[in-house]
Formats: C-alpha cells, sequence, structure tokens
C-alpha cells in the first residue's frame, strides 16, 4: 500500500506517478486485448469468404489496384514511427520534439483517411458497395468495408487523441517523467497500424 | 508464479529497471550484427517496416498467388507485426504480462477464425 | 436508498462520519461504494422488471392456449426482453455491483485502480436499460434471447435494433468494468497479500474479468454486424444475399458461453466465502477452487459449439462433447471442494449459509443436467425443449441469483450499517428453496415429454405439469418482494452493525460498517490465511479489530442458543 497514500480529503485511487503508468499502461493492453477480438470476428468474417471465393477477390484487386492502398500503408507506418519518435523527445526532454512529432503523426493520420476516402469512392463506382445489391461484388463489399472502416474509425479516433495530447502538451501537462497519457495513446496507436499491417496483407494482397 | 505474486512497490522496481533500459533506446546509434547505424532504433525499425512492405508489394505484384508465396505474405505480415510490437510498443523491455494480454486474445481468436474457415458454408 | 451512517472511529481526529442520503446515490460518484450500490439497486430494478415478465409468461402458460397474450408474437417478446434482461441487465451488474463493492475492500484498497472509468461503466447500464425497455414497447423484440437470425433481421421489428445497440453499450460497460477490475486485483493488492493470500471471491471475480474481456468483443463483433444488416442492407447473415446464417450463431456463442461462467464463476466466489465464515473452517482445497476459476474460464472458451449440435456438421459435433465434458471436471473440484470446506465444521444457519447450502443442492442439479446436455444424442433428443430452460434456470437462478441472495444476506450489514432481519430472512429462503424447485423440476418432465421451449401454445396434455410450474412460480415471484421488504425495513429498523458481524477474516470486515470514504484507516493488515478459521490467531485477529472499530457481541445477530458456540471458535 505504500503507493497508496493517505489523504483525510477525499481522493479516491490517486497513486504515485509510476504506480499509474503502470496501471494504466496495464488497462491499455488489456483494452487491446478486446479490440484484438472485435477485429478478429471482422477480419474472419473476410477471410473466409475471401478464400471461397477467389475469383471475386481478383475482381476487385483488378479494378482497384494496389498502388494507392501500398502508399496508405507506408504513411500508416510512418506516422507510427513519428508517434515513437515523439515519445522517445519526451522522454529525453524536449517538449518541442513531442509537439512537432505528434503533429506530423496525425497529419499523416488525416491524410490516410482522406486517401482512404478516396479509395472507397473509386471502390464504389465500380461497383464494391456496402449493401446488398444483387451481385457477388457487394457480397465482398460489405465484408471488406466493415474492417477497413471500423479500423477507419480507430484512424479518426486516434487522430482526435492525437490532437488532445498535442493540446495537453502545449500547456505544458507532459516531462520526461510524466508521459503516461503519450504512453498509452503511443500503445493504442501501434496497435492502429499493426491492425492495419494485417488488413493490408490479407485484404489487400491476398 | 513468483514474478505473479508481485506488489506495487515490486511493479514499482520493475518499471525503474524498465525505464533505465530504455536509455539503450534513446540513444542515437543502433548497433545491428556488428554495424553501428547512425540513427535511433526506431529509425532502423521503420527503415526495415518499410522494406518488407515493398518485398510484399513486389511478391504480391509480381509472383503468382499460391500457397507458397500466401505464406510468404502473412509471413513478412507477422514480422512487420512483431516489430512494431517489440520495438514501438516497448514490449521488448516491458511486463511479459502485457504480451499474455496480446497473445491469449490472439490464440482464442485464430481458434475462433480457424473453426470458422472449417464450417462449410454453403450446404446450409 | 436511506440515509447510511458511518460511524465516527475512535482514535481518528478529523474524520468527519459520512452522511450518504438517497441523492447520493443518484449522481454521479467515483467512489466504488456508492458505485457498488448503485449497480446493486440498478440491477435490482430489472430484477423485478424481468420477474414481471416471467410472471407473465407463466400467466400465459396455465391454459394451452393463447389467451393472455394478443398474439404468438405479443408472447415472443415477452420471454425475449425476460431473457435479455435477466442475464444483461439482472445478473451482470448485480455481479459488478458485488464485485465493486467488495474487491478493493478485500484488497485492503482505497478504491478501484481507475474511479472515473468505473463511474463511467455503471452509467452505461441506465440508458441501456432504457433502450432495452424501449425496444420491448417499441415492439418486434421477438427473436429470443440468442436472436438467431433471420428471425432477428428479416422477421423483427425496430425493438431488435434497440435491443441490439442496448446490449452494445452494456457490452462496453462490463468490458471498461472488467479491465478496471484485472488492473486493480493485480497492482492493488497490500503488502503481505500475494495471489494466493486474495479471497477466493477476489480469484472469482479476476477469472471473470478475464472472460469478459476476452469474450465480450466477439458479442460486439456479432451485433455490429447485425446492426448492419438491419440498418446499413448488409447481409452477413442472409444465406439468399452471399451471407451466412451460422456465423451469427458461432460467434454469439464464441462469447455467450463463456457468459455463463461470467455469471456463474462470481456466484461460486460468493459461494466460498459464506461456507467457510458460516460454517467456521478454512475452505478445502483453496488453492483447487482458485485454480479451476481459472481453468474453467480457459475450458470455456472450446466448448460454445455445444450450444449447435443440430447444427453442425456431425463430424464437429465430438470435438465439442469432449471438451463440455471435461469442463465440468473443475465444476465438480470446486463442488467437492465446498463440501469438504462445511463437513465437520460448526454451521451457522443464518440467511446467508441457508442460501449458500441451497445453491450447492440446486446447482449440482443443473450441473448434471448441463453434462446430460452435453452428450450429443440426448441433446439431440431435448434439443430446444423445457429440458432445456430447466437446465438454465438451475444454473443461473439455482447458481448465480441464490448465490447473490445469499450475499446480500451477508454483505448487506457491511454496506449499510445495519443486519438484515433474520426471521424474514428465513422465510424469504424456506418460501424460496421449495417454489424454485417446483417452478424448475418439473420442467425437466416437461422437456423429455417433449415440450418445445418458447411457445404459447402447446399440446392439452402438458397443461397439469404447467399449471403446477405456474403456481409455484408465482410462489416465487411473491417471495423476491419478502427479500425487498426485509432491505427496505432492515435500512430504518434493522439491528445496527457491528464491523464484523459475522467475524470473518477477509479485509473487507477490518474496517467499520459501512465504511468511511477512504474504506481504512490506516492500512489494515491482512490475516496470512483469509480463511484461517478455528485458530487461536484468527480468534485474537477478530478480537483485536472489534477493539478498534466497537465490540462485537454475537447476541445482538445469533439466536440465544448459538452465540455461545461463536465466541468459542
Amino acid at each position: 500500500m505504500a503507493a497508496i497514500e493517505q489523504h483525510v480529503e477525499h481522493e479516491h485511487g490517486h497513486a504515485s506517478p509510476q504506480a499509474r503508468l503502470e496501471n494504466l499502461k496495464f488497462a491499455t493492453w488489456l483494452y487491446l486485448a478486446s479490440e484484438v477480438i472485435i477485429f478478429t470476428v471482422l477480419i474472419a468474417t473476410y477471410v473466409v469468404f475471401s478464400l471461397n471465393n477467389r475469383d471475386v477477390v481478383h475482381e476487385v484487386h483488378e479494378k482497384a489496384g494496389i498502388m494507392l492502398v501500398a502508399f496508405n500503408t507506408f504513411l500508416l507506418l510512418a506516422s507510427s514511427w513519428a508517434m515513437v519518435m515523439g515519445l522517445r523527445q519526451l522522454k529525453l526532454g524536449n517538449r518541442q520534439g513531442l509537439i512537432s512529432w505528434i503533429s506530423l503523426t496525425a497529419l499523416l493520420g488525416v491524410i490516410f483517411v482522406s486517401l482512404q476516402y478516396v479509395e472507397y469512392r473509386t471502390l464504389s463506382d465500380a461497383g464494391v458497395v456496402l449493401f446488398y445489391s444483387g451481385g457477388a461484388l457487394s457480397e465482398f463489399g460489405m465484408r471488406f468495408y466493415a474492417p477497413t472502416a471500423f479500423h477507419g474509425a480507430h484512424v479518426i479516433v486516434g487522430v482526435l487523441w492525437a490532437l488532445f495530447i498535442i493540446w495537453n502538451a502545449r500547456r505544458g501537462n507532459y516531462s520526461a517523467t510524466n508521459y503516461a497519457g503519450v504512453e498509452i495513446f503511443g500503445l493504442y496507436w501501434h496497435f492502429v497500424d499493426v491492425v492495419w499491417i494485417f488488413l493490408f496483407t490479407f485484404i489487400y494482397l491476398i | 508464479m513468483t514474478d505473479l505474486s508481485t506488489t506495487v512497490e515490486h511493479a514499482e522496481e520493475a518499471a525503474q529497471e524498465v525505464h533505465d533500459s530504455h536509455s539503450a533506446d534513446h540513444s542515437d546509434k543502433t548497433v545491428i550484427l556488428g554495424t553501428t547505424i547512425n540513427a535511433p532504433i526506431y529509425t532502423v525499425v521503420f527503415g526495415a517496416l518499410a522494406l518488407l512492405t515493398f518485398f510484399e508489394l513486389a511478391v504480391a505484384e509480381l509472383l503468382p498467388r499460391n500457397f507458397v508465396t500466401t505464406t510468404l505474405l502473412v509471413v513478412a505480415s507477422i514480422i512487420k507485426a512483431v516489430l512494431v510490437v517489440l520495438f514501438y510498443m516497448h514490449l521488448k523491455d516491458d511486463n511479459p504480462l502485457y504480451a499474455l494480454a496480446l497473445v491469449l486474445p490472439l490464440f482464442i481468436g485464430l481458434i475462433a477464425t480457424f473453426f470458422l474457415l472449417a464450417v462449410p458454408t454453403s450446404t446450409y | 436508498m436511506a440515509a447510511v451512517t458511518a460511524p465516527t472511529l475512535p482514535g481518528v481526529a478529523g474524520e468527519e462520519p459520512t452522511r450518504l442520503h438517497v441523492s447520493d446515490y443518484l449522481r454521479w460518484s467515483v467512489d466504488h461504494k456508492i458505485i457498488g450500490v448503485q449497480y446493486m439497486a440498478t440491477a435490482l430494478f430489472f430484477f423485478i422488471f424481468g420477474g414481471a415478465l416471467a410472471m407473465l409468461i407463466r400467466w400465459e402458460l396455465l391454459t394451452p392456449a393463447i389467451d393472455l397474450m394478443a398474439d404468438g408474437q405479443a408472447y415472443n417478446s415477452l420471454f425475449s426482453i425476460h431473457g435479455t434482461v435477466m442475464i444483461f441487465l439482472w445478473i451482470i451488474p448485480m455481479i459488478a455491483g458485488l464485485g465493486n463493492y467488495l474487491v478493493p475492500l478485500m484488497l485492503g484498497a482505497k478504491d478501484m485502480a481507475f474511479p472515473w472509468l468505473n463511474a463511467f461503466a455503471f452509467w452505461l447500464i441506465p440508458p441501456a436499460g432504457m433502450l432495452m425497455i424501449l425496444g420491448y414497447f417499441v415492439g418486434q423484440t421477438e427473436a429470443g434471447w440468442t436472436s438467431y437470425p433471420p428471425l432477428s433481421t428479416l422477421f423483427s421489428g425496430d425493438g431488435q435494433t434497440l435491443w441490439a445497440l442496448s446490449l452494445h453499450l452494456l457490452g462496453i460497460s462490463s468490458i471498461l468494468g472488467s479491465i478496471n477490475f484485472i488492473v486493480t486485483i493485480r497492482n492493488m493488492r497490500p503488502a503481505g497479500m500475494g495471489y494466493f493470500q486474495m479471497p477466493l471471491f477476489v480469484w472469482a471475480v479476476l477469472a471473470t474479468s478475464i472472460i469478459v474481456v476476452m469474450a465480450t468483443p466477439f458479442l460486439a463483433g456479432a451485433l455490429t454486424l447485425l446492426i448492419l444488416d438491419r440498418v446499413a442492407g448488409t447481409a452477413f447473415f442472409n444465406p439468399a444475399q452471399g451471407g451466412d446464417v451460422l456465423l451469427w450463431q458461432n460467434v454469439f456463442w464464441f462469447y455467450s458461453h463463456p457468459a455463463v461462467y461470467i455469471m456463474v464463476l462470481p456466484a461460486f466466489g460468493v459461494i466460498s466465502e459464506l461456507l467457510a465464515v458460516h460454517s467456521r473452517k478454512p475452505v478445502f482445497g483453496y488453492r483447487a477452487i482458485a485454480l479451476s476459476s481459472m481453468a474453467i474460464a480457459l475450458v470455456g472458451f472450446t466448448v460454445w459449439a455445444h450450444h449447435m449440435f443440430t447444427s453442425l456438421t456431425p463430424e464437429l459435433r465430438i470435438p465439442f462433447m469432449i471438451t463440455s465434458m471435461i469442463i465440468a471436471v473443475p465444476t465438480g473440484i470446486k463442488v467437492f471442494s465446498w463440501l469438504g470446506t462445511i463437513w465437520g465444521g460448526k454451521i451457522h444457519f443464518t440467511s446467508a449459509m441457508l442460501f449458500a447450502l441451497s445453491f450447492l443442492s440446486m446447482f449440482v442439479i443443473g450441473g448434471i443436467s448441463g453434462v446430460m446436455l452435453g452428450s450429443v444424442p440426448w441433446d439431440i433428443h431435448v434439443h430446444d425443449t423445457y429440458f432445456v430452460v430447466s437446465h438454465l434456470h438451475f444454473v443461473l437462478f439455482g447458481g448465480s441469483v441464490l448465490a447473490i441472495y445469499g450475499g446480500i444476506y451477508h454483505w448487506f450489514p457491511k454496506i449499510t450499517g445495519r443486519m438484515l432481519d433474520e426471521r424474514l430472512g428465513k422465510i424469504h429462503f424456506w418460501i424460496t428453496y421449495p417454489a424454485f424447485f417446483l417452478t424448475f423440476f418439473p420442467m425437466h418432465l416437461a422437456g423429455m415429454l417433449g415440450m418445445p421451449r418458447r411457445v404459447a401454445q402447446y399440446a392439452p396434455e402438458f397443461q397439469t405439469l404447467n399449471v403446477i410450474i405456474s403456481i409455484a412460480a408465482f410462489v416465487l415471484g411473491i417471495s423476491t418482494f419478502i427479500l425487498l421488504y426485509n432491505i427496505v425495513w432492515s435500512l430504518y429498523h434493522g439491528e445496527k452493525a457491528s464491523a464484523n458481524p459475522w467475524r470473518a477474516l477477509t479485509l473487507e470486515w477490518a474496517t467499520s460498517s459501512p465504511p468511511p470514504s477512504t474504506n481504512f484507516i490506516g492500512d489494515p493488515v491482512p490475516f496470512p490465511n483469509p480463511y484461517g478459521y478455528g485458530t487461536e490467531a484468527a480468534y485474537n485477529y477478530v478480537e483485536s479489530q472489534n477493539k478498534k472499530y466497537g465490540t462485537v457481541n454475537p447476541a445482538d445477530y445469533l439466536p440465544a442458543e448459538k452465540s455461545t458456540a461463536v465466541t468459542s471458535e
């Protein structure tokens, strides 16, 4: 109980910064554990369809091309890199470095979502739609949009979170010893990146 | 089971050690296989991720799709994911319990996925 | 909740006595004790709501024809909402409430690891409950609590969409709550309490929370697809449009079989506490009980398809039959350990203990009918009959609810500072126990004779059985009000409870009743073995607590002839 100091006033669960970081990190990992499962459900629905309907997948791949998505993948990997570099700067005591790197992370995230919108437009023009419209392409469509759009939603949440981190950092709320907030955002953002690594391979390449 | 019975104080000590070991990541130089690269470890990992992505693209675009190429693609993506988790998410130096929080759901998810794959979809 | 006052503790200057009023429980609060009571009060409300629906179901089934309900669809809504409310808005929140109140206290902590998140998780439940009730009144939520497509996609109305949204919120709430539990249990134990010195209730909450974090997202995924099917025009579950109707069943049971253990593992934990305390004996096989919880948590993920024996390809049935048999083993370990615990103990037949003992007998029946259902040939014979209804009520009512009743009698003094009335408690028990048995046991017979579940009209030859069942069910329903009356009456007129009325060794009793806002004054020192009853050290430990928080007088809480037995430990 050394970590939990006694206060006469009613402060609940106020722990030392180190214990708080440990709590937050463990909680974030557990949250990511549940995210693993929900993404598994969505990806599995796609994979089952894809393995049983190779010709439809080929048709879509022919129509959509790979270059836009490959570029997008590169952007997301780069944003993940920017994220961890930002955390590194913060741990080295450079708060301005944190703000610059996280801004880059957010910017890359925004470009990723915008390009995903462009990609969705191209696909829907080619007949790959979310709702059932009577063809194999929409059977592909619903299973394609569900996981990718769910991932896109996570990127949007991540960008908003990054903006919150920047706002907090500008107010001077982080330091070389107080980086829990940035670290757990990093865990989330890298996880979103990892999900995309698998989505890219399973949906766009195979 | 001793590591499981870590109390808060122990966790703090462990975390302190972790924090110290991070200082290796703060270095501006990275040593890989005896060669020194003039960049932080994170940048080196990013390079590896980019290279693996190019490799995947090349395999997917240039080679015909069959069992071998599919396996190659899956393995490459797993390596990428492991790199991100180990280095960017700091799992390399962090509490092994966090790895369990990732591996256990993955395992359960894989059971579920393989089961779904095993069920014939068209016969009902 | 009425005014609950914590006494000023001797020797603690400057600590204002906590005075909580009803309004404190209607507001946002980050105190785990208030949140725990909020959970429990909300859950009790939905228990009454779901119970009222059950009474309507039994009323309808008094005769073989449809007479009470307008049509079969109205009856369908009735049992769908009854099932969902009882599972997701009664048992799970009630257990979350008990966990919230007790886990930090049992760990000697001031609060959960994330107090704000804790409050947020609770406040998702009222809107979810409202959506669920709205779903009932909007109508056509009629696919059962399992909501198999195409019933839930093509043949249900907007109520089904509200149902899915409500479950989504409840799922998020329980995932957040469970993350909080796991972090609290791992990081906030006091010095001197390793994993194997934790109370077994905490072990049970830990195992449950692990299941919730891993299993609930399956439901979230399935619900997302269901909502897309209903709202966005996709066809994930419609084979005519390239979907897969079995996908829902699989993904739903990936969640819902582990969910059975989410509901029953904490009940196991409650029972372990109650049996040891009220028979004044150390728990027999502490490690076996603790680790079998974890075993159930893991094996629970490999048995889901036994719910689908009639829709699976035959070659996939056998593996699931085997795993379903295997999971009975850790449960058996627990049951025998509990029997070993009370064997030769000084059993005090308090209301809490009576409910714990009734759990033992009734849950075993539910477990045995579970093993019967786990074997393919039997399951195919009684599939979708009242045998299944009987089995699940023996497990969930005879298991979870009886344990919760016992828990209420056991921890009410700690939560409110007043004892529940023992005489009313015994009346409650002696009505509930036979009424429960007569309600659900004859359902086995109806099922074996072939009466299908989820029907409002049935063959006339089942009427005798159904009339017996319905009458017993009405008695069971009325018996609940004895408990509610007891709770309300005792809040105002109950005997003042001492800090440790049951002379238990776990840490939640090492503080005043109710505990002060910071839970403990100073750091509580856990007794080395939380169940080390019957030793001189245990006696001295309880005595020293009594000196610290006020003297315990056994005559205040036990019938006169028993009080001497307790003081002699």
